[in-house]
């Protein structure tokens, strides 16, 4: 028979062949052996998990937590250090930054004259 | 027996409650492929024996981890496949009595009980000379029916590497059954 590395069937002659060299004698025997085993495990308590190996099981999903919880806490920090610095900017008066000579800077910025407005308010802000 | 019609999911999700009735219809079901994928991995059968009970109470100790949307048989498999290569490699290192291939016309005209014996002690020395991982292939394939991606899964192998081991171990082990062509019928 061609052997072809594409082909998925089943060889029925290989397969029983093989069958034959490596089937044990006496499968009840054996059944009744692994069942025996099995309930003297039983009776033990030896059925189910140990706790390493519970722990182990959680292991993964913990770490996975764990990283997702750093990476919340990185980004609410770093979103934080943004939003403060937006603060400093965003509330910042112009009128209310004096300079050096006591004047606020968006006097001396503008070749304009200031409007009343502004005048009041630096009034009202002193 | 109530547990005989059910599916193998039903009953390992039973037997994980602890009910044995069910444990033991599965181990009905599984103790023949079990012991001989097994047997492809430890060369002798009380050691293969004891790779398949290790494989099966390993099973029920980790029924919880099973995943009843999936096939039970590669999932089971996978531990025996497991549990046996460790039994091999735990085990001292044996001198296996290998038996060269030969053909029947040599000597005196054995009867065919003879024959037969001479036949599966021939194709277990070709066996026995193929990688551990094309023997369990070429047994989970032909011998059992998996399919090549349950095989990959059982192995922890690409599909392709599975392919590839079928492949080299039919070629193999085809030599040796050619040897043996004209009684083949009768010996099979």
């Amino acid at each position: 028979m061609r052997v072809s590395p594409f082909d998925h069937r089943p060889d029925r002659e290989l397969g029983k062949a093989l069958q034959s060299v490596l089937s044990g004698a006496d499968e009840e025997a054996f059944v009744q052996r692994v069942l025996a085993r099995a309930a003297e495990m039983q009776a033990n308590g030896g059925v189910g998990l140990a706790w390493w190996e519970v722990l182990d099981t959680w292991a993964r999903p913990g770490l996975v937590a764990a990283a997702l919880g750093l990476v919340a806490a990185v980004m609410v920090w770093a979103g934080g250090l943004t939003f403060g610095g937006q603060t400093t900017v965003a509330l910042g008066d112009p009128l209310q930054s004096v300079g050096d000579s006591g004047v606020p800077a968006a006097f001396l910025a503008t070749a304009q004259p200031p409007s009343l407005n502004e005048i009041l308010a630096m009034g009202l802000g002193n | 027996m109530r547990s005989t019609g059910m599916e193998d999911a039903e009953l390992a999700a039973l037997a994980h409650a602890g009910d044995r009735e069910a444990f033991g219809e599965l181990v009905q079901r599984y103790a023949g492929q079990a012991r001989r994928v097994a047997r492809s991995v430890v060369a002798n059968e009380a050691d293969a024996d004891d790779a398949a009970q290790d494989g099966f109470l390993a099973a029920l100790r980790n029924l919880g981890r099973y995943d009843p949307a999936r096939p039970f048989g590669p999932w089971l498999m996978r531990i025996v496949a497991n549990a046996a290569t460790d039994r091999r490699r735990r085990q001292k290192v044996r001198a296996a009595d290998q038996i060269s291939p030969q053909t029947p016309f040599n000597g005196p005209l054995p009867d065919k009980e003879a024959f037969r014996r001479q036949f599966r002690a021939a194709l277990e020395a070709a066996l026995a000379t193929l990688p551990e991982r094309r023997r369990m292939a070429v047994v989970l394939f032909d011998v059992e029916g998996y399919s090549h991606q349950e095989i990959a899964e059982v192995l922890n192998v690409p599909v392709g590497t599975v392919r590839s081991d079928v492949f080299h171990a039919r070629r193999a082990l085809r030599k040796e059954l050619a040897a043996w062509e004209d009684l083949k019928e009768e010996i099979i």
